[in-house]
């Protein structure tokens, strides 16, 4: 045996007792025993059935919540024999008015209704079939199935002699209303953002795309959480390859817990180190909702409004919502505006840097006796002066983000004067770094994705680094790896630098440019083959000359052509059902 | 492995191929922005270089730190003297407390004296120095160049600016011959029958030297004043400005340029811009004998019209009579100016336009007949001019006012 492998088995990880295969449920009195670990427990709970008998099932719930004051059993007779059951439900995630509506048919409507047979059984019959005023009924028959329901804030309900328990939705989970997403914020289009309920994130996403083959798959993740996590896609636009992939990385995930929709993107990337994102985190229910029309796939978290987008391309992360809401030159503008700040933000230090210390023949004369006349009193160095205050700025803006907000106005006193303005008055940093320096921070901000420009800010200090030892040289070479590190990376086995890495023509038109909606003919080439055009060629909007089109009739009460003309009528998507129109975010 | 191996090794090869030793900090160096050539009684050579100083408040420096910086000039001018004008550059690094830079030089100055004795070892110099650019401007001064770098220039922060300013700007309405790169004119040096022009400029007594003076007294300090032609690398005349005006009338690069001209058959004056000017000559061989014929076209803006009588103009232009015989005046001007400059070049026996040239292209055979006594052909060389001025423009005025 090698060395290291007897080394391994001095720390040998303590693994959950294997199960004998469970064919009788264990001794629920187990869990009073404090020396069960976690795994232990869990293995025990995962096995326990329902027995039939209330008492000891009731027990079983107990044993498992401990002293928890939040679970609430309520024990009641039903019927007029008096059978005994009872009403679980955890207090706070609970509807109150639900909950008292199927006490109320439990006592009372129990007793009023007509019982055609005695006995336990056909009570629970009865009243599962008739009385129960539960807009959702699911039957399970273990405890810890009955757990999981309590926990999304169902009740059960349990019969004494039925090996069965009733779970009733009476959810009521407490959420925030819905507000526009600070992260991601934009002049022109809808407000609201994802919020912290899985089921309210997918009741956006429904009343976006009202098809039904919008599809979600629900997976639970970790194992103590037990968080709902939602794969979301169109059936039969996202390519079945695809899916199976990112099935086989959600389920391949074994974690305690999923606590934000980071967990889940850091543990089904491609790469596991990349500084840029490999998937789209993102607030806004638009976005996710344009992304699956491409033939995308979403997964959505619950807990967390942050639904992640993948796959994705690199040339995405510059496309901001406005860009088409707005009117298309426009849109192409601020396109290219944010592409050129990527670029400012990443290499400008980098450059003047290396532009002022190996190359200042470079710079016209009169602007670098300027320089070199403001940067006179500075004692240190080129490199370290922009880097100085490089680090300056993100501390700025790193106490920007943790502090309390009533301190807001301090730092921004400190940060803009103190540190701005007295430096340059006392000869520690020139004025040009200080303008060097606010134009990068200004210009990483515009990307709209914001992770992405976190890690261009870290390539940032890459360039300075590159550019103050080896110039222009170095510079180049930064851009040459970086381009080939773009270019090798892959989300979810789609290439990252897309349209522009593969060269795609047709996608150009959403890339470099953006085609107005009608000229948006096909959908991404790589990830929406599978239909790919989304609106018929030749739609752009133009005056009808044509005489017969112009006395067409329109029946307003049907929606529809009322004499099918020769040609349809340009101006609208004549005969079109709402939902076939391929609606274009 | 192998390729992250090779990802070293890439790696690496940049710290031996970039050269981190060429790290300079901006503090470290000074930026000459023109040099002055001279020579003294000796033969050595005298080179004045003009720094910006970056201390000075008038640049930027030292402004917020205050102290001693606030009585610095906004420009330095130091002398240094050396065997060879590389030596006088070097030796200037004995007394400058910074490393000398020449790659933002802006103007190259030289002196008549240093242009009458030959310009061949200053010229070799700024064709080897990797740091200097040749798309540079020179000019040839007449009077003393450390006078002219260490006065206060009106309108400019140094006088080297200003100059390169004038000569980049006020050359071209002025018609004075003007200064491109020094390349446009080094490349004429090793070509059969092509000889180098340089502008002149005459230092005006506005020059005071050392700072100047009050700045309500400043006056111009410099001012273009034709052109120097050269035979090889020595100077051996001037063009005066409108001999200049011909010069580059003929070479087609001359974009404004005024002329005071009488109304034919009356005794008004009218000045005129003549603009969008195509010059350009051609070698010919007629009957055995050589001759240029210079062709130039160009058109006619009126600027105004001076009448002897000073009360009214009498010059009606919606005669087409009248702007016709204009416009044969202005050509019959245009064509003094070419013959002047033509006649003064013949006279100094330097062929400036590259008439010579010209013959080596379109025949070169005939030209290594000529090749050997070129300067005393072209001295006699048949020269024919043909002008052309295509349209007169009047403004907004038809008749004289009323």
């Amino acid at each position: 045996m090698p060395f290291w492998r007897r080394l391994t088995q001095l720390f040998k990880k303590k693994k959950a007792p294997k199960s004998p295969d469970p064919p009788k449920s264990p001794d629920p009195e187990v869990l009073l025993d404090d020396e069960l670990d976690i795994s232990e427990r869990e293995n025990i709970e995962r096995q326990l059935k329902l027995t039939g008998k209330l008492k000891d099932d009731l027990e079983v719930l107990k044993l498992m919540a401990g002293p928890s004051p939040d679970v609430v059993i309520t024990e009641l007779k039903a019927g007029r024999s008096e059978v005994p059951v009872a009403l679980c439900r955890i207090s706070a995630l609970s509807d109150q008015q639900l909950v008292e509506n199927i006490k109320h048919m439990l006592g009372w409507g129990m007793l009023e209704a007509p019982i055609p047979e005695k006995g336990a059984a056909a009570l629970y019959e009865q009243f599962r079939t008739r009385l129960l005023t539960s807009s959702e009924v699911k039957e399970v028959q273990t405890s810890i199935d009955i757990w999981n329901a309590l926990a999304h804030g169902n009740s059960a309900v349990l019969f004494d002699g039925v090996d069965k328990a009733l779970i009733c939705n009476t959810e009521n989970v407490p959420v925030r209303s819905l507000k526009e997403p600070e992260g991601e914020t934009l002049i022109r289009g809808p407000r609201e953002g994802f919020i912290e309920s899985l089921s309210t994130n997918i009741a956006l996403l429904r009343k976006r795309i009202k098809t039904p083959n919008l599809w979600v798959e629900k997976v639970t993740l970790g194992h103590l959480s037990r968080t709902d996590v939602a794969i979301v896609y169109i059936k039969g636009l996202a390519h079945e390859e695809l899916l199976a992939e990112v099935r086989q990385r959600v389920h391949r995930i074994e974690v305690d817990a999923v606590l934000e929709s980071g967990y889940i993107e850091d543990l089904i990337q491609d790469q596991a180190y990349s500084i840029l994102p490999l998937v789209i985190r993102t607030e806004r229910v638009d976005r996710v909702a344009s992304s699956l029309l491409e033939g995308r796939v979403a997964i959505l978290t619950d807990n967390t409004p942050f639904a992640l987008i993948l796959p994705i391309t690199l040339p995405m992360l510059f496309q901001a919502p406005d860009d088409y809401y707005e009117k298309v030159p426009i849109g192409i503008f601020f396109r290219w505006l944010r592409a050129g700040a990527f670029l400012l933000s990443i290499l400008l230090p980098g450059v003047y840097v290396a532009i002022l210390t190996f190359h200042d023949e470079l710079m016209p004369a009169e602007l670098l006796v300027r320089i070199i006349a403001n940067r006179e009193s500075v004692p240190f160095p080129v490199w370290f002066e922009v880097l100085m205050m490089e680090m300056v700025f993100e501390l700025l803006r790193e106490a920007g983000v943790r502090l309390p907000r009533a301190i807001g106005p301090a730092i921004s006193i400190v940060g803009a004067l103190v540190l701005g303005e007295a430096a340059i008055r006392a000869g520690l940093v020139s004025p040009a770094v200080v303008i060097i320096v606010a134009l990068t921070a200004i210009s990483s901000f515009t990307v709209p994705t914001f992770s992405f420009g976190i890690g261009a800010r870290l390539y940032r200090f890459f360039f300075i680094l590159l550019g103050s030892i080896f110039g222009l040289f170095g510079i180049q070479f930064g851009i040459l790896s970086l381009l080939i590190l773009l270019c090798s990376y892959r989300s979810f086995g789609y290439p990252y630098f897309a349209p522009l890495g593969p060269l795609i023509v047709s996608d150009m038109k959403d890339t470099l440019f953006k085609a107005p909606v009608w000229a948006m003919t096909t959908r991404p080439k790589l990830e929406g083959s599978r239909e790919p055009e989304r609106t018929p060629p030749g739609r752009q909007p133009r005056q009808v000359l044509d005489k017969e089109a112009k006395e067409q009739k329109w029946d307003l009460k049907k929606k529809s052509v009322k004499t099918e003309g020769a040609g349809a009528p340009p101006k609208r998507k004549g005969g079109r059902k709402p939902h076939e129109s391929g609606e274009n975010q | 492995m192998r390729r992250f191996a090779f990802a070293v090794i890439l790696a690496l090869l940049m710290l031996i191929n970039t050269g981190c030793w060429d790290y300079r900090e901006p503090g470290e160096i000074v930026h000459a922005i023109a040099l002055g050539f001279d020579i003294d009684d000796d033969g050595q050579y005298i080179v004045h270089l003009l720094f910006p100083n970056p201390v000075s408040p008038a640049t930027g420096g030292g402004a917020e730190t205050g102290g001693s910086t606030e009585n610095q000039p906004p420009t330095v001018t130091i002398t240094s003297v050396g065997q060879t004008p590389m030596l006088a550059i070097t030796n200037a690094a004995l007394f400058i407390p910074r490393n000398i830079s020449l790659a933002h030089v802006r103007l190259i100055l030289f002196s008549t004296r240093l242009a009458r004795e030959g310009l061949a070892p200053v010229i070799d110099l700024l064709k080897r120095e990797p740091e200097i650019r040749l798309s540079i401007n020179s000019v040839i001064v007449e009077g003393d160049i450390k006078t002219l770098l260490t006065s206060t220039t009106p309108m400019e922060s140094s006088p080297a600016m200003g100059l390169n300013r004038l000569l980049n700007l006020g050359a071209d309405v002025s018609g004075a011959l003007f200064a491109g790169p020094i390349l446009d004119e080094f490349v004429k040096l090793p070509r059969p029958g092509h000889e180098m022009t340089i502008t002149r400029v005459t230092v005006l007594s506005g020059a005071k030297g050392d700072g100047g003076g009050e700045a309500s007294q400043l006056q111009p300090t410099a001012m273009l004043n034709g052109g120097g032609a050269f035979l090889g690398t020595k100077l051996m005349g001037w063009l005066s400005p409108r001999e200049a005006a011909g010069y580059h009338l003929i070479q087609g690069d001359l974009r404004v340029y005024f002329k005071n001209l009488i109304v034919p058959g009356t005794e008004d004056f009218f000045t005129v811009e003549i603009r969008q000017m195509a010059g350009s000559f051609k070698p010919e061989i007629k009957d055995g004998e050589l001759q240029i014929r210079i062709s130039v076209k160009a058109r006619a803006a009126i600027h105004d019209i001076v009448g002897r009588s000073m009360e009214q103009v009498p010059v009606l232009l919606t005669d087409p009579d009248v702007t016709t015989s204009m416009r044969e005046r202005v050509a019959e001007a245009i064509k003094e100016d070419l013959v002047l400059a033509v006649e003064r070049a013949q006279e100094l026996g330097t062929d400036i336009f590259g008439f010579g040239f010209a013959f080596y292209r379109k025949f070169p055979k005939v030209w290594a007949e000529l090749e050997n006594d070129w300067p005393e052909i072209f001295k006699k060389l048949k020269v024919e001019y043909e002008v052309e001025v295509h349209a007169i423009r009047p403004g907004l005025m038809f008749t004289p006012i009323p």
